[in-house]
């Protein structure tokens, strides 16, 4: 009798233990599950950092009448030629107020080639170092230009974190693509992260033509929006 | 004594929870219920594979008439005059309809978890009709989306840079085409090329992120059309 107390407390450990660990999850392949709020704004792609390309196009899906209207956007990058750089572009904010963290890793990837379509490139956006793919962010008329993987840094708000890797270039994939010049078409793929995009752009269906010029070093300038909880 | 005793029986409870929660992970993970979690990518075994891919001989020749090679100045002179032709009077849009001499005889009859993309119009080079093209997106590898781009489109010649050992006729559909396999047959991340000849030129299959069997159904549902 005089035992039974710890016999129920060391049951008790087993049994919490037990079920903790059916419902923790354990840090694996560079998942963490921090439960941090990570915040992804994505900035115009083209030019140098600090520079105002020139809308061409309001979104849209086609920048053709009728003008549909859907999500992209297209940029200038004032050269007439085309091989020239394609930017992943992002603000990136973590609820981590522990200094500046690895939020992301991305992977530029060639999506499709101008041989049978429009040359179409994208970034895997992937949680922490290898975890989930959360944001797909695209680029038309562009070939990948360097396919390696890189580290998306990014703090806690009200301070910045930025990231600005040349990933692709510019190509004239107009034979079978409908397209004029060197530009980039800037969409994205749906993936698990939540979206949201920036309604300051005009639509396609207003604004077709030149819809005037956006610094794409501003925040507020941002495209789209990728938001998730970190392990989640 | 006391104090010693206490520490001992904390000591034991503490082992105790951390077997419990050791069992717990072996059972969860024998059970597959670890690291399962959608979407999930290695980014390190996508760029090996890439780099292994990028270390092969690659390939440049001919196949059922179609040339393939790594960038324009490995086609022959004929092809690259040609190519460079089409493009020298500029591509406009024109409906599709006036394009018809491209399309396909029948549909193309893909499962219902392809979606169609919008339909873009025809394109026209330097006054000639060069080519017809339809898109369509699917949940691929791993549940993130997969993409088939097809085109009938005029020229002989491709600017493909891929391994040799990629490279194959196969048939598909009762119709002989040219291979592209994906780099492994998962198909993580990769794109796989079919190409069917054609009269006017090549019927071409792209597809990403889709295993090497869904890139097979693809291209025989396409070579179905096609006859």
């Amino acid at each position: 009798m005089r035992h039974t107390p710890i016999r129920f407390i060391a049951a008790g450990a087993l049994v919490i233990g037990f079920l903790g660990g059916l419902v923790l999850p354990l840090p694996g392949r560079g998942n963490a599950t921090t439960g941090d709020a990570i915040t992804i704004y994505m900035q115009p792609p083209t030019l140098g950092w600090g520079s105002s390309p020139y809308l061409t196009c309001g979104r849209h899906s086609t920048c053709l009448p009728p003008y549909n209207t859907s999500s992209a956007l297209d940029w200038d990058d004032n050269n007439t030629g085309y091989g020239n750089p394609v930017y992943y572009r992002s603000y990136n904010f973590t609820s981590n107020t522990g200094g500046i963290i690895q939020v992301a890793r991305g992977l530029p990837l060639q999506i499709q080639t101008a041989q049978d379509g429009c040359a179409i490139m994208a970034v895997w956006v992937a949680e922490g170092t290898n975890g989930p793919l959360r944001a797909i962010p695209k680029y038309d008329h562009v070939n990948v230009y360097n396919a390696a993987a890189f580290p998306i840094w990014g703090r806690a708000y009200p301070q910045t974190q930025y990231t600005s890797r040349r990933v692709g270039s510019t190509v004239n994939d107009s034979a079978l693509c409908s397209t004029t010049g060197s530009h980039v078409h800037e969409d994205y793929y749906s993936s698990s992260a939540s979206y949201t995009q920036n309604t300051a752009y005009p639509t396609a269906s207003g604004c077709h033509d030149n819809c005037g010029t956006r610094l794409n070093s501003n925040v507020n300038n941002y495209t789209r929006r990728f938001q998730w909880t970190e392990g989640y | 004594m006391k104090i010693k005793r206490i520490v001992l029986t904390l000591g034991l409870l503490a082992v105790l929870g951390a077997g419990g929660f050791a069992a717990a992970k072996l059972i969860g993970g024998a059970a597959g219920t670890e690291a399962e979690r959608p979407g999930q990518v290695d980014f390190d075994t996508i760029e090996r594979r890439q780099a292994t891919e990028t270390a092969q001989p690659r390939f440049v020749g001919e196949l059922l008439g179609i040339f393939i090679g790594p960038t324009e100045d490995t086609w022959p002179k004929d092809l690259q005059d040609e190519a460079s032709q089409r493009l020298a009077g500029g591509c406009v849009d024109v409906p599709r309809s006036e394009a018809k001499s491209l399309d396909f005889p029948r549909p193309v009859a893909l499962p219902k978890e392809y979606s169609p993309e919008e339909l873009v119009p025809a394109r026209v080079c330097s006054g000639q009709v060069a080519g017809l093209t339809w898109g369509y997106t699917v949940s691929g590898v791993e549940g993130i989306p997969g993409h088939v781009q097809i085109s009938r489109s005029i020229g002989k010649a491709r600017t493909y840079d891929v391994a040799s050992d990629r490279v194959s006729v196969e048939h598909f559909g009762g119709r002989e085409a040219i291979f592209i396999r994906p780099i492994t047959p998962d198909g993580l991340a990769q794109i796989a090329y079919v190409l069917f000849p054609e009269p006017f030129g090549v019927t071409g299959v792209q597809t990403f992120n889709l295993s090497e069997a869904d890139t097979t159904a693809v291209a025989q549902a396409v070579a179905e059309a096609s006859k």
